[in-house]
């Protein structure tokens, strides 16, 4: 065992203002002075002067050696994570291991969490798809309502006018007829996606409410957020 | 270390699937609950890459200089996850009792050696490049939303300004994520770098996608979002030289084209620039105004638009390259191409089949998504090392 890490203490003793180290072989070579009076014994205040001396000094190896130990183990720890990366011999590490009892547990809870956000976000999807068709083909329908009335508008104009049929004026005038229509149906269906909006609204309020942690804690502000842009007001 | 020994214990344990990263994590939240919070809710795609990173890892524990770049990537990668020195033994900790649970009585005090040994080198490397990167980048940039447009049901158009300069090449990517997500995903700027240094992100929502819906339904103007250094060069401009360009983009795949565009605008090289951009319909043209407005200002630019669904033809689907190959013959020039997987792979065969070679056709890998389960695995086949990821949009 070498002393090295042990480079300096501070149990020194003063004499002459020299810094004398207190070792073993000090103590053991020691030499008290005589009694006075020629009593038998040491003299008393030197025998406790090297008491307290001795006591403190233990003391303070006492807890040198602690806190080299400890930094001793914390250095060992240091160099088996580098080799390692793990601490086996913590012993802990076996002991602290969750039971694999306790980790199917919570390997289920996971799994069942994860099949509902992926049953929820497939139900969005479904719905999202659902939403897009239904457009298409209301956009189509309109668009083909419109067209045959603009048609109609024109044969009718055609037969009214006889000679004086005018093709700018039947233009301007399907134009016109087509772009009515799109605009009623727009607005029929914008009704249609207010009365939409509002449930959605009402029933984001009461999810955000139902459920304090919610990420999108809605409020009419949010759900309105969470509308396209044209239909904010 | 017996390499030999590493890797057959692993392809025991490997035929568990599914199994074998959920007992990890499961192990790793009870044994320390506070890493739960780093992770998302959602695991399933949590699983997928640690499986691949560790049988990417394992089966080129032989070869260590090859490994060492992948593992400093991810190491100096990992500190946007807010990773620390002490949780590399936690992990280690979790990993050691999972092989040790499948293996059962095939677990040994020999194998349990080759496996500390084995992780211990893969924690030194990746905290030695993590503890390397803090002199080079932050973990993340704490960036604010400073505009958020809604263009179309489920895409919107975010300018962020980063607290510090995030520097980038245009055609590269960035990682984003909100706070309250806890995952990250991989956005291209749809901008040449500009000296405010904000960034302009064209996002649609996925469905399930934690980050995407957040992003496009859930932050508004004033909110932080954490962004994280810049990956890939597929898209970069310099493998083209000098030569005239063909650009194909479709839905987001926008972003990255409309930053390469302005990169020529900078360059100022004169080069002739032709765009086919292409959206199912003529409504998902989410940033016509921008495209039309750099059609007016660049006479080198022309753009077409590509309508790939056509109401009086249902069923039939167009997409920009087949316009593009209709239109002419662009075989002198480099061709970049971005847009969904469905849209690069089937544009990559139209060129090849037109006679295009692979090295004028630039795009992002296909498949695997940043951080999609092969996220950098695949540094053998690339030429620059981490560009395996791709096809974010």
């Amino acid at each position: 065992m070498s002393a090295t890490p042990i480079s300096r203490y501070d149990g020194v003793q003063v004499s002459g203002g020299v810094q004398v180290r207190m070792t073993a072989d000090r103590v053991r070579r020691w030499e008290f002075g005589t009694a006075p009076f020629a009593r038998r014994g040491y003299d008393n205040a030197d025998v406790d002067r090297f008491r307290v001396q001795v006591a403190d000094e233990l003391d303070l190896l006492a807890t040198q050696i602690a806190s080299l130990r400890a930094e001793n183990e914390r250095l060992n720890d240091r160099v088996e994570l580098h080799r390692h990366g793990v601490i086996p011999s913590a012993g802990t590490a076996a002991a602290k291991a969750p039971a694999a009892k306790e980790v199917n547990l919570l390997s289920a809870a996971q799994r069942e969490a994860e099949q509902i956000i992926a049953q929820a976000h497939d139900y969005a999807r479904r719905v999202a798809e659902y939403a897009r068709m239904q457009y298409e083909s209301y956009m189509r329908a309109a668009a083909e309502e419109a067209k045959q009335e603009a048609e109609r508008a024109v044969a009718d104009y055609r037969s009214s006018a006889g000679p004086s049929f005018d093709d700018t004026v039947a233009t301007r005038e399907a134009l016109r007829i087509f772009g009515e229509m799109m605009v009623s149906h727009m607005q029929a269906a914008a009704r249609h996606l207010d009365d939409g909006s509002e449930q959605l609204a009402r029933t984001m309020d009461r999810i955000a409410k139902e459920t304090p942690g919610a990420p999108f804690a809605a409020g009419p502000a949010a759900a309105q957020a969470a509308l396209p842009r044209h239909h904010q007001r | 270390m017996d390499a030999a020994r590493l890797k057959q214990s692993w392809s025991l344990v490997a035929e568990h699937g599914d199994q074998v990263p959920l007992y990890f994590y499961s192990t790793l939240f009870l044994a320390h609950p506070e890493t739960r919070q780093m992770f998302p809710t959602n695991m399933a795609g949590q699983r997928d890459r640690l499986v691949t990173a560790l049988g990417h890892i394992v089966s080129n524990v032989d070869q260590v200089d090859r490994l060492v770049g992948f593992l400093q990537d991810l190491g100096a990668d990992h500190r946007k996850f807010a990773v620390r020195a002490e949780h590399y033994p936690a992990v280690g900790e979790a990993l050691l009792a999972t092989l040790q649970h499948f293996l059962a009585e095939q677990w040994t005090a020999e194998l349990a050696q080759d496996w500390a040994a084995a992780y211990g080198l893969v924690a030194q490397v990746m905290s030695e490049a993590a503890q390397a990167a803090e002199a080079v980048n932050p973990p993340w940039w704490v960036a604010e939303i400073v505009a958020h447009e809604r263009r179309a049901f489920d895409v919107a158009v975010l300018t962020v300004r980063p607290q510090y300069l995030l520097p980038f090449t245009a055609g590269q990517s960035i990682g984003v994520s909100h706070p309250s997500v806890r995952s990250w995903r991989y956005y291209s700027p749809a901008n040449a770098p500009r000296a405010d240094g904000t960034l302009e992100l064209h996002v649609r929502a996925a469905p399930g996608g934690a980050v995407s819906s957040r992003l496009v339904y859930g932050s508004s103007v004033g909110d932080r979002i954490h962004l994280a250094a810049p990956v890939g060069d597929r898209l970069g401009l310099w493998a083209a030289g000098s030569s005239d360009l063909l650009l194909l983009a479709s839905g987001t795949g926008w972003a990255p084209v409309k930053a390469l565009v302005e990169q020529v605008a900078a360059e100022g090289s004169r080069r002739r620039v032709d765009l086919y951009v292409g959206a199912r319909s003529r409504s998902e043209f989410y940033d016509s105004d921008a495209i039309d407005k750099l059609a007016s200002s660049y006479p080198w630019l022309a753009v077409t638009y590509v309508v790939g669904a056509d109401g009086g033809r249902p069923g039939e689907f167009v997409h920009a390259v087949d316009r593009a190959l209709a239109d002419g013959d662009w075989r002198s020039r480099h061709v970049y191409v971005c847009g969904s997987d469905e849209m690069v792979s089937h544009a990559v065969q139209a060129l090849a089949r037109a006679g295009y070679h692979a090295g004028q056709v630039h795009h992002e890998g296909l498949g695997k998504q940043w951080y999609g389960p092969g996220w950098r695995t695949a540094v053998d086949q690339s030429i620059v090392g981490d560009t395996s990821g791709g096809g974010l949009r």
